[in-house]
């Protein structure tokens, strides 16, 4: 009789390796994609942050210069270490027609001569069909001077803002440190850019509305949701019934970037309602964006007074809280005291108006100061009024 | 990160010796002096024999409240043997286990175990998830929440693949959770070797090569009558016979395990 085969350990090990092989791999395609895409996220910021400032700048402003100077050396740097310096030839390469700088001629003879005694310092930077990011001057200048290749390096196209604005979000370049108030704002802009024809201002309500139906139906969102992946958190959308298409598109962008949608409504979104002086106080006093939602009660409206009034107390309470370092509880503690001092001095005030107005109605000597018979008419009625009025507020 | 070692014992197929080789490290490694917790996550309850406990204990006081959606920090854990041992402890599993099932499915529901650990954290040195069988969510809870993975194995074909099978479920389960530090190989250990020649083939062929992959092999474990006396009597081996050539193969794991405790711990200071 023909022995069996019996089971071979090695052949059964070799299929441990193969699929353990697979998921090797996997992992590090991943790592690789994401250090890619660190780098093609960072390379775009640093152009994006160029072009913003060129966009801005004034050619005289030196501070500003400085900055441009700054950041193009840091997108050289880091060009420099992801891809290496490469020899370009300079018949290939063709100015950028958006330059705003057209007159070059004193600069190109000053760059000619440095270019010749000291030899090319700096590459410069090419989109990668060889149109000029940066380095122009020292482009003419090279041709002047009838060399053929010149030191470059490159770097793509600018993604439509869009993308670049969520990329940006969404590595922790951008992210971090980022204040609630300037969170909202990315937020927006970012379900904006996505949502044609849709405004801002719509969002935060949006939001808050299916919070408030969900809650009347005692549900809420899990507090993990926005950990899951995309495709769980749409199967989870779909089995709350309710969800107009609009509402699910929002909530999916929020989900998307990993935000907890009942949080964003309660700490994000309050602050895009902040008063004027109070966003300005966050923005450059670093007022906590907690602490001025607080102040923030301290309306014109709530408080029955005026406009310029209320700014005055909130100017009031955003130095009181930097000043004493206030936490969250005590900054309330204070709005709640201004709330209570408004009431008492608005009581106050009307009851001294009442009671100087007695001592002047006791004091009217009418005999003494020999009124005309219309005067006296007008009076009549004036007064016959006010007594009615009199007359129904003790009813 | 924890300041405990939560070693889950799984396979990829059963029967090799899981519940066994629980309480008896359990055991071990409480003898120590240090606190042990074993959570029994197979719904066949199979430790409530092995340790002598109530067989039908309460859902609220088993591992099953843990996954309920309504867990409040209360471990119902149950002291055991403390004749002979002080800081060993079961947390009951059992058919409640199986009403639980729908939450675990749910989104998330599959970092229940871990997340209950992170916000009631229990002071114990080491917590041993005893796994059932199946690859299926409950162990999946085990695998997020455990910082080891002890795996035994019955040197057959059907518990070799067993093991073929959980190593490829790791791996693709590691990816998908994307677990940051996912937990780490104990080790194998070749359990109830019997005398018959493809059980002694496979004993000796297999160890050098969990090890060539970086896997670390523990001494076997011969099949004994003294283990099925001692669940009989709902004892430990070392409760049962002071002296068993067993124990020497036991205390080596469990030293192993007391050596990932102290390792723990200083990383920690």
């Amino acid at each position: 009789m023909a022995k069996r085969n019996r089971m071979d350990v090695d052949t059964f090990f070799s299929e441990v390796d193969q699929t353990q092989e697979v998921y090797d791999l996997r992992e590090r395609i991943q790592a690789l994609e994401a250090e890619l895409d660190g780098k093609v996220v960072q390379e775009q910021y640093l152009i994006a942050q160029v072009e913003q400032l060129r966009s801005q700048s004034h050619e005289d402003d030196p501070r500003q210069n400085q900055q441009l100077q700054n950041q193009l050396e840091a997108l050289r740097q880091h060009l420099k270490e992801s891809q290496g310096v490469a020899q370009y030839p300079i018949g290939d390469i063709f100015p950028n027609p958006d330059q705003p700088r057209k007159t070059f001629t004193e600069e190109v003879e000053s760059m000619a001569l440095s270019l010749k005694q000291e030899g090319q310092l700096d590459p410069i930077i090419l989109f990668e069909d060889g149109m000029i990011f940066d380095g122009e001057c020292r482009w003419r200048a090279a041709q002047t001077l009838g060399w053929d290749k010149i030191d470059a390096i490159f770097t793509s196209h600018l993604n439509d803002p869009y993308v670049l604005r969520r990329k940006a979000y969404v590595t922790s370049l951008h992210r971090h440190g980022l204040n609630a108030l300037d969170k909202a704002e990315t937020l927006l802009a970012i379900v904006c850019d996505q949502i044609p024809d849709i405004s801002p201002e719509t969002i935060p309500r949006t939001i808050n509305r299916v919070l408030t139906r969900l809650k009347r139906k005692k549900q809420s969102f899990s507090d993990r949701l926005h950990l899951q992946s995309p495709e769980e958190q749409k199967q989870y959308l779909e089995t709350l019934d309710d969800l107009n298409p609009l509402e699910t598109q929002i909530l999916l962008i929020f989900l998307g970037l990993q935000e907890n949608i009942a949080s964003l409504n309660r700490n994000i979104f309050p602050t895009l309602k902040l008063a004027p002086e109070l966003k300005q106080a966050v923005r450059e006093k670093a007022l906590g964006c907690a602490q001025a939602v607080i102040l923030n009660q301290l309306s014109a409206a709530s408080l029955g007074i005026s406009e310029k009034q209320s700014t005055k107390l909130r100017l009031k309470g955003i130095q009181a809280v930097l000043d004493n370092n206030l936490s969250t509880v005590q900054t309330r503690k204070w709005v709640s005291q201004q709330k209570k001092k408004d009431n008492e001095e608005l009581k106050l005030k009307s009851s001294q108006e009442i009671s100087q107005l007695l001592v002047r109605f006791q004091k009217l000597n009418l005999i003494e100061m020999e009124p005309t018979h219309e005067e006296l008419e007008v009076l009549q009625t004036v007064l016959q009024e006010r007594l009615e009025q009199v007359r129904q507020l003790l009813r | 990160m924890t300041n405990q070692v939560r070693l889950a014992i799984m396979t990829g197929a059963g029967g090799v010796g899981k519940t066994t080789l629980s309480v008896n490290l359990g055991y071990e490694v409480a003898s120590q002096g240090l606190k042990v917790a074993i959570f029994d996550l197979d719904p066949q309850g199979s430790i409530n024999v092995a340790c002598r406990l109530n067989k039908t204990p309460a859902p609220k006081a088993t591992v099953a409240w843990l996954y309920s959606g309504f867990f409040d920090g209360t471990y119902a854990l149950n002291p055991v043997w403390e004749d002979h041992v002080n800081g060993l402890e079961i947390y009951q599993g059992g058919k409640a286990l199986f009403k639980v099932m729908p939450n675990l499915a749910q989104p998330g529901g599959n970092k229940l175990l871990r997340d209950a650990l992170s916000e009631y954290p229990l002071p114990h040195d080491l917590i041993i998830f005893d796994c059932p069988a199946t690859l299926d969510q409950i162990p999946k809870s085990a695998l997020i929440a455990a910082t080891h993975i002890l795996v035994p194995l019955v040197p057959d074909a059907k518990a070799i693949d067993g093991t073929r099978v959980l190593l490829d479920w790791y791996a693709s389960s590691v990816q998908e959770l994307n677990l940051s530090s996912p937990p780490h190989f104990l080790g194998f250990v070749i359990n109830n070797v019997e005398d018959g020649a493809e059980h002694q083939r496979f004993a000796r062929e297999l160890p050098p090569r969990y090890e060539e992959r970086g896997y670390r092999v523990f001494p076997k474990i011969k099949h004994y009558i003294s283990f099925t006396n001692a669940w009989s009597e709902g004892v430990p081996l070392r409760v049962h016979r002071t002296t068993h050539p067993a124990l020497n193969p036991l205390k080596t794991i469990a030293d192993a395990i007391v050596e990932e405790i102290k390792r723990v711990k200083d990383g920690k200071a």
